[in-house]
């Protein structure tokens, strides 16, 4: 698991430019939706990578789809595919032994997402 | 609060992430109510609040995109449903479009403007359901018994009773009354508090409709049945089918269409003209006629087995010269409403007025009524209207005194009325060529059972 704030990556892994095009210049508007995904998505991803753990694919799929429409709208771009792999390989119950790698993949560039929204928006 | 342009949006989606960036986006625009639910029993309990759209994830964590959606078109069957699915999964789109959703939006980075779209589409649909509801409502409102017939006099008040009736069956009904009297009022009356109000109420006036389109006119023709027949056109039966055809004038009706009336009316189904194939109908009639049917019976000018067929529930409306003080009431009424019409003061009739209206007899009737009322409200420049605004018409004005039966002593009033009218109120001039003594004048114009206008009241020393 990532524990620190050390690995901020320098690129930025996300953009605001869909929640921008809604309500330009509002910045209390984005401030509010970084609040959301601070909220849910690192625990989202968190029950992904514990139900990937214990083979739980169900769960697995069911987090991954919940996560699916954050990180697009996020545009996390990094791991919109890996997403969609999460998601459909964990419903199918095809290539499980791969997925923890892309789950863990994910899980890294939310956890330095979320590290970047924090200092945006000094949360 | 939801006005008549607010279009009320449920949002039920249990990603709060999602559901906050559809609520602010849809909220952009000022007319959309939201309310979100992030779980599917939430919304449902909701549903009795009739929404015009809701948006519905199809993977919500209490209940299958499925089932929610059947729930939802059992508790709120008008309200439209936007399935947002994370999965472009074509199958279960068109079988949920199968089940009565609106519109299948995959969750894309398009999705918020595909939504956008989709309810202003369906927003012009529910507001013009909207109208066309409120003004089945006021058309309702509008011919509800006591809005449109005033009286209460008995014999109007039977005519209610006799409305209420047929309005409870499906009986033909047959209206008779001299023309004026609201013959049409009275069918439409029917219509709008019969189980057929959200139907068609189709009226026909067969005395306008030349006797060689009749029948084209109320069965309707092919393309090519005869020249000018350009296309299919349906007839006035089927135009009102489940509804009520009024038919206007019937005893104006040629004989010969007569037969085919008959037939129609006998065996349930017409054929249009130029066609062999048999409609089936199902039309509530109500006919009217100012004319005495039965004396056109007897002269052979009207079938006597289309009588028996339409005479049904046979409706007498009394002239208004028979319905007392309902001219005061129906005056009243009808000023009221033309002031507010017409952004007018209210106005109110003085003694004189309402004595020159209860002393005419209104050969027109209610219609008659109506046009002096809405005149004399344009004339009168003050709050009230006087007896020199009332623009009765005295072309005919012996024969109006004896069409009303009276006493002797009414009758006598009704004459000095007359002449007073005539001669400028000069009273002398009256009592010379009546050959009555001025003072018999004086005291009846004293005993207010005839009337002077106001001028000559000011000059005379007596009034008041």
């Amino acid at each position: 698991m990532i524990s620190t704030r050390s690995s901020v990556s320098n690129e930025k892994l996300y953009n605001f430019d869909q929640l921008k095009d809604m309500y330009p210049g509002n910045e209390g508007f984005l401030k509010h939706f970084a609040s959301i995904f601070l909220k849910i998505t690192p625990s989202d991803c968190s029950e992904m990578m514990a139900a990937t753990l214990s083979g739980d694919w169900q769960k697995v799929s069911k987090y991954a789809h919940k996560m699916k429409s954050t990180i697009d709208s996020m545009n996390i771009t990094s791991i919109k595919t890996e997403i969609r792999t999460v998601e459909m390989d964990a419903k199918n119950k095809t290539s499980t032994s791969s997925l923890l790698k892309v789950a863990q993949k994910i899980e890294k560039v939310i956890y330095e997402v979320s590290l970047q929204v924090k200092e945006d928006y000094n949360l | 609060m939801k006005n008549q342009k607010s279009i009320k949006i449920f949002i039920v989606e249990d990603d709060l992430w999602y559901s906050s960036m559809l609520e602010y986006y849809l909220s952009l625009n000022p007319d959309y109510v939201i309310q979100k639910f992030d779980s599917a029993k939430a919304a449902l309990a909701k549903m009795h609040e009739k929404p015009d759209v809701v948006t519905l994830d199809y993977s919500m964590p209490d209940m299958t995109g499925d089932q929610i959606l059947t729930q939802i078109k059992e508790s709120s069957p008008e309200s439209k449903v936007i399935v947002i699915s994370g999965q472009e999964d074509v199958k279960i789109a068109l079988d949920l479009l199968k089940k009565g959703a609106y519109d299948y939006i995959v969750k894309d980075e398009d999705a918020k403007d595909k939504l956008w779209n989709s309810i202003i589409n369906l927003r012009e649909n529910v507001e013009l359901k909207r109208e066309l509801e409120t003004l089945k409502e006021e058309v309702g409102r509008k011919y509800d018994f006591s809005n449109a017939i005033i009286g209460n006099s008995p014999v109007i008040q039977r005519v209610f009773g006799m409305m209420e009736k047929a309005a409870k069956t499906n009986i033909t009904v047959s209206v008779t009354g001299e023309t004026g009297t609201g013959k049409e009022l009275v069918a439409k009356s029917i219509h709008y508090n019969s189980p057929r109000k959200g139907q068609s109420f189709v009226a026909v006036n067969l005395a306008a409709i030349p006797k060689d389109l009749l029948e084209s006119e109320l069965f309707g023709h092919e393309k090519g049945a005869f020249t000018g027949a350009m296309a299919r056109r349906i007839g006035k039966f089927e135009e009102s089918s489940k509804g009520t055809l009024f038919l206007d004038e019937i005893g104006e009706m040629d004989i010969n269409m007569q037969a085919k009336l008959l037939r129609a009316l006998q065996e349930k189904e017409i054929v249009r003209v130029g066609s062999n194939e048999i409609v089936k109908i199902d039309v509530r009639i109500i006919v009217a006629t100012h004319r005495n049917l039965l004396e056109m019976v007897k002269n052979g000018t009207f079938r006597e087995d289309l009588y028996y067929r339409i005479l049904g529930l046979p409706i007498n409306l009394p002239p208004l010269r028979e319905r007392e003080n309902d001219v005061l009431i129906i005056a009243s009424y009808l000023m009221d409403n033309f002031c507010k019409e017409n952004k007018l003061p209210r106005k109110s009739l003085t003694t004189e007025a309402k004595k020159k209206l209860m002393a005419h007899a209104f050969p027109g009737n209610v219609r008659e009524l109506k046009s002096v009322i809405e005149l004399a409200c344009v004339m009168a420049d003050e709050k009230d209207i006087d007896a020199e605004h009332l623009n009765v018409s005295s072309q005919n004005v012996m024969g109006d005194i004896m069409m009303k039966e009276a006493t002797l002593k009414e009758f006598t009033n009704k004459f000095i009325q007359l002449f007073l009218d005539k001669y400028n109120y000069d009273v002398l001039k009256v009592a010379r060529k009546l050959d009555v003594g001025k003072s018999t004048i004086y005291r009846m114009i004293q005993n207010k059972e005839v009337f002077v206008n106001k001028k000559y009241a000011y000059e005379t020393s007596f009034m008041n």
